[in-house]
């Protein structure tokens, strides 16, 4: 997960089971209002104990409204390298990075805007 | 490229407040091209991240959707099915603006481009998008919104060759078994299922610039715990913004 814009969530934004790897990086985390659902992160079908094994990273993410990523497993490691497929932007650039999110409107001779 | 883009981005004030050079590096690669519709192709050369391989129809002809009818015994010349199951890689264009609804999932093949750039185009109200067992895809510029489940049945999935379909599950974008498939710049909303699937052993995909909004379960990546051929799936996933009414899996 790079540079994305997580404006709205009701539950959760980024959620696994299974021992899956996540690296988000320069995300912008725009934590619901409710109190009870700050948590950027959720574990499924799992104990702490064994989800504290998961390789989940946050590295640059810009949290906001009390967002809040609960890292787990090996962090800085080699894995995570393999796992990286981009570089990262800072998160404060997101909001223009993902203006032009979705279908663009798009005619001969022009640039294609939104 | 860079050089390309520099050039470019020295005119930027004349071109007010259309972004061009924003440091998104997919967008950077092609948008500052006001000729995009003569050099649509470029855009294949424009990928990141895992799925960055996926070249579409880069080496194909343009087929140019007419017809926004769908019949999946029947594909018609000129709709948008009889495009994506040809066996050569296409570039798939269309004429005008559409809504396309169809009745079955659109089984696309191998080696395609969907580019809905230069008309508004929504894949709506019906079953939607399923690549299976493929690769080397690229959906850009498509609204997808509304995708309902549909019946089983028989569906032409290549010429001259029809296979049974089961009912299909309500995602906007299902990705199954399938590698080098690149979503990018859709907008995507209101389905029955996920907004994009990610499932059975599928790996090199990037999902970009895409704009999700009203859907609870939004991406699923990997169906089951119990399916060991997604340990290797890899999935990147950038600059999209997840919007207003969304509820958790962005992704799961």
């Amino acid at each position: 997960m790079v540079n994305n814009d997580y404006t709205h969530w009701q539950h959760y934004a980024i959620g696994g089971s299974s021992s899956p790897t996540i690296f988000s990086q320069g995300n912008r985390f725009l934590a619901p209002n409710d109190e009870d659902h700050k948590e950027v992160t959720k574990h499924f079908k799992s104990s702490e104990r064994e989800w504290k094994k998961w390789n989940w990273r946050s590295e640059g993410d810009l949290m906001l409204n009390g967002a809040f990523f609960t890292p787990s497993g090996a962090g800085a490691t080699a894995r995570y390298d393999r796992a990286s497929s981009m570089a990262a932007r800072p998160p404060l650039l997101v909001p223009s990075l993902t203006a032009g999110a979705g279908a663009l409107r798009c005619k001969n001779g022009h640039l294609c805007g939104h | 490229m860079s050089f390309y883009c520099r050039s470019i981005n020295g005119s930027r004030r004349n071109l007010g407040y259309l972004s061009c050079g924003t440091g998104n590096p997919i967008d950077d690669c092609w948008r500052c091209d006001p000729n995009w519709e003569r050099n649509r192709k470029r855009l294949a050369s424009c990928g990141i991240g895992f799925g960055k391989n996926a070249i579409g129809g880069r080496d194909g002809k343009v087929y140019v959707v007419s017809d926004p009818s769908d019949n999946p015994m029947n594909p018609k010349p000129g709709t948008l099915r009889h495009g994506v199951i040809q066996e050569e890689p296409l570039w798939i264009i269309f004429k005008r603006d559409m809504v396309i609804k169809l009745h079955m999932d659109l089984l696309v093949n191998s080696y395609k481009t969907i580019d809905g750039r230069g008309a508004t185009i929504h894949i709506a109200g019906g079953p939607c998008i399923k690549v299976h067992n493929k690769r080397n895809i690229i959906i850009h510029g498509i609204h997808i919104h509304d995708c309902k489940r549909g019946g089983s049945g028989y569906v032409t999935d290549f010429p001259n060759h029809r296979s049974w379909s089961a009912r299909s599950d309500g995602d906007g974008i299902t990705i199954s078994g399938a590698s080098h498939v690149w979503v990018d710049h859709c907008s995507l909303s209101n389905c029955f299922d996920g907004l994009i699937d990610v499932v059975h052993g599928s790996t090199a995909i990037t999902i970009s610039n895409n704009y999700m909004t009203h859907h609870n379960k939004v991406m699923l990546l990997g169906h089951s715990d119990s399916y060991k051929d997604d340990k290797n799936m890899q999935v990147t996933i950038a600059f999209n913004h997840f919007g207003e009414g969304l509820g958790g899996r962005m992704p799961r």
